[in-house]
């Protein structure tokens, strides 16, 4: 009321600069945003501004820069190369590989470990003791940091002296299992992990969803006969859709980021078959001290990065 | 005030620092986990510091990865140290290449050979330039359990060439015991087998010319040769169950538990699979170590090594005094003591006599006998192109290359160095 007055009570022609002095919006905004881009200019713009700028460079990361001269040797610090980066990337058995290994990641996410999530916030989200119980158990695994989990795992996951040991011995078998040891094997190891350890945070959001739908609508659905899987599927899912391509959105994106859980397991083997884009980016970009390389394969997993999260706002999540 | 005070009491420091003419010597070095070798270092700064008035040497210590990733951006800033280790091979030639090292001059090279060794200073040179010293001398070898040879009635010593080693590899596998036992997740154990293989092929001179990328670079006969030899001993599965995901570490101590008949590992693994087995590892009477075996028609002599040839650089800013520690630090009363207390095997010529130790004297005798001293192949080429030798050998264990296509990958890498 106060505030329409005041409105109404002001010169026609007031802009909204001037409204956000009267009201002491534009003191908040000169507070806080200035910070806020600042930082984010200083660790996420000019990072990728950088990246983009040394992949097309052959360079070993001595120097402050590929371009810049170097005084003790005449010459500059890196070689121009042109897309010569791109093309060897493209081209590289192991980059493929990781790309095939980051897209089973989105795959296994959105197919195996949204639909457990989903499932399991249907059963526990509902207000009660035990199961605010079994959300904290379910949830546990997200706490863990990821290195710890992979730790964890690789010793798990251990013919020596692992649970594949003791469930070698336990059948009676001769040779026990290593799983990470194996080609085949290793990434889908990987991959259970990832699911083990992600469902509890894709399960929350899906219980706040769940929680948000209005009670009376479930009341009048169940009052006019629908049965438990109808309320589901007919109620319940299409409410939830917002809560959904959130889920979806991030488990895209943190396939896409899939880095510390890889190196403590398996660091990228047997033969670099289990590599994701960045552990991919990692192993042959700065352990072999090429930041061209691994800048050129940053620069490419910031354009898919970007295009999707481009195209998923402006369709799936569009209007939202 | 508080500011003020600061500066002020800056000041008085630095000028406190001019009055003495104090040079500070930074020490960069890795961990040295073997209590004996860390001591060594202290005790020779110490008795330093103490014979030179207005010379204090520090030494720090960093664990090896974070000493690999931290050393680049430390060259760069004004933080730099002196002195620093060196694995030599591709990154000391980036580094001086691209200046960040300070070489010797011609009087101070010429009076270091007359002490020092001067295959180990030719490896911490670069385009004629010697930017060192060298510490301790590394080599590769067969190491085998006594113990299990004579159960299984087998003799080692007697394998002269890698046929005989296939053979000896059979009769393990016959009798289910592992032949091998490698840290396959690592890569750098396979690579060995692969190197010490190229190495009895094609000998120093193939090595080069691959290097300079004469005679096809990697993709020659030779190097195929290489692969096709490797996967005769890959086929008879020599290696213990799961070696792809296992890291060095665990597999010494699977060595050192009795896990397997043969081991090919350098000289520091002593200390390493006795630190790694649940119960002290193999005793000196159980351990043997023969050379790797020659090959049919191969221009390498079995006396060829393999190895590590490190030490410490020179930064560019480093001082004078610098020079004269280092001389002292790796020189000759350094490298005694390590070869009478065991610590590592020297590099000092006259030193080498001086191992006790019955198994490390075995590998000073190897390498005191080499013809032709090959710097380990990973970082002999360089981050990059070594990289992929470890890729491609891991990859020929694990059947996922043929020597061809291993040639051809590692002959790409290089031509695009």
């Amino acid at each position: 009321m106060l505030v329409s007055e005041g409105v109404a009570a002001a010169p026609p022609r007031e802009s909204a600069f001037q409204r956000m002095m009267a009201n002491g919006q534009l003191k908040m905004v000169l507070i806080f945003v200035p910070p806020a881009i600042l930082i984010f200019t200083v660790f996420v713009i000019l990072p990728m501004i950088q990246a983009g700028l040394f992949s097309p460079y052959k360079w070993s990361g001595y120097g402050p820069v590929p371009w810049a001269l170097n005084e003790d040797t005449g010459r500059t610090f890196g070689r121009w190369i042109g897309t010569t980066n791109f093309e060897r990337m493209m081209s590289h058995s192991a980059f493929k590989q990781s790309l095939v290994n980051t897209l089973l990641v989105i795959g296994v996410s959105i197919a195996i470990q949204l639909p457990l999530a989903m499932t399991l916030a249907l059963m526990i989200y509902r207000s009660s003791r035990i199961n605010t119980v079994f959300r904290l158990i379910f949830f546990l695994p997200y706490v863990m940091a990821e290195v710890a989990t992979g730790l964890i795992f690789s010793f798990v996951l251990d013919g020596n002296y692992g649970l594949s040991r003791s469930f070698a011995d336990l059948m009676g078998w001769e040779k026990a299992f290593f799983p990470l040891a194996e080609k085949p094997w290793a990434f889908y190891c990987i991959l259970g992990v990832i699911v083990w350890k992600y469902f509890g945070f894709h399960m929350m959001i899906f219980i706040a969803g769940l929680q948000s739908i209005s009670s009376e609508v479930l009341e009048a659905a169940k009052i006019d006969g629908a049965k438990t899987l109808q309320s589901v599927f007919l109620i319940k899912l299409p409410l939830l859709w917002p809560s959904i391509t959130i889920s979806v959105f991030y488990a895209v994106l943190g396939g896409l980021q899939v880095f510390d859980l890889v190196m403590p397991m398996t660091a990228g083997g047997p033969s670099n078959s289990s590599h994701t884009l960045v552990s991919y980016l990692y192993n042959f970009g700065f352990i072999r001290l090429n930041i061209g390389f691994g800048s050129a394969v940053g620069v490419f997993l910031f354009v898919v990065g970007v295009a999707f999260a481009f195209l998923y706002r402006n369709t799936v999540q569009r209007g939202q | 005030m508080k500011l003020k005070s600061l500066a002020l009491t800056s000041v008085f420091v630095l000028a406190a620092g001019i009055a003495h003419a104090d040079v500070t010597v930074d020490v960069l070095s890795i961990n040295r986990d073997s209590a004996t070798w860390k001591q060594l270092y202290e005790d020779i700064v110490a008795e330093y510091n103490a014979a030179h008035d207005g010379v204090t040497v520090n030494v720090e210590f960093m664990e090896d990865e974070s000493f690999k990733q931290k050393l680049p951006t430390l060259l760069q800033s004004d933080a730099a140290p002196d002195l620093f280790f060196s694995w030599s091979g591709g990154v000391f030639y980036e580094q001086a290449d691209q200046g960040f090292l300070r070489a010797l001059d011609d009087a101070t090279v010429a009076a270091w050979k007359e002490e020092l060794s001067p295959g180990g200073m030719a490896a911490l040179s670069y385009n004629g330039k010697y930017y060192g010293a060298p510490e301790a001398s590394q080599n590769v070898a067969i190491w085998y359990n006594k113990d299990i040879a004579a159960e299984l009635g087998v003799d080692p010593s007697a394998i002269k060439t890698y046929d005989d080693l296939l053979e000896m590899v059979k009769v393990a596998k016959a009798a289910n015991v592992t032949p091998f036992t490698v840290g396959g997740q690592d890569k750098w154990p396979l690579h060995f087998f692969y190197s010490m293989l190229a190495m009895r092929i094609m000998g120093q001179e193939g090595m080069a010319a691959s290097a300079a990328g004469e005679n096809g670079g990697f993709a020659n006969e030779d190097w195929v040769r290489a692969g096709e030899e490797f996967v005769k001993l890959v086929e008879l599965e020599p290696f213990q169950d799961g070696f792809m995901g296992v890291k060095y570490d665990q597999a010494t101590g699977i060595w050192g538990d009795g896990g397997s008949l043969f081991h090919l590992m350098g000289d520091w693994d002593l200390g390493a699979s006795r630190a790694a087995a649940s119960d002290g590892g193999l005793k000196d009477e159980q351990l043997g170590v023969i050379p790797f075996p020659a090959i049919e028609g191969g221009k390498g002599k079995i006396t060829d090594t393999l190895g590590g040839a490190s030490g410490f650089v020179l930064t560019k800013n480093a001082p004078d005094e610098a020079i004269d520690f280092l001389k002292f630090f790796m020189g000759e009363k350094a490298q005694k003591r390590a070869a009478s207390e065991g610590i590592y095997i020297p590099t000092v010529p006259s030193a080498s006599g001086l191992v006790e130790d019955v198994v490390l004297k075995q590998f000073a005798n190897i390498g005191g006998a080499s013809t032709y001293h090959q710097l380990f192949l990973d970082q002999y080429f360089g981050s990059e192109l070594g990289g992929v030798i470890n890729d491609v050998s891991a990859q020929l264990a694990t059947g996922d290359v043929t020597p061809q296509e291993a040639a051809e990958l590692l002959e790409e890498t290089r031509a695009f160095q």
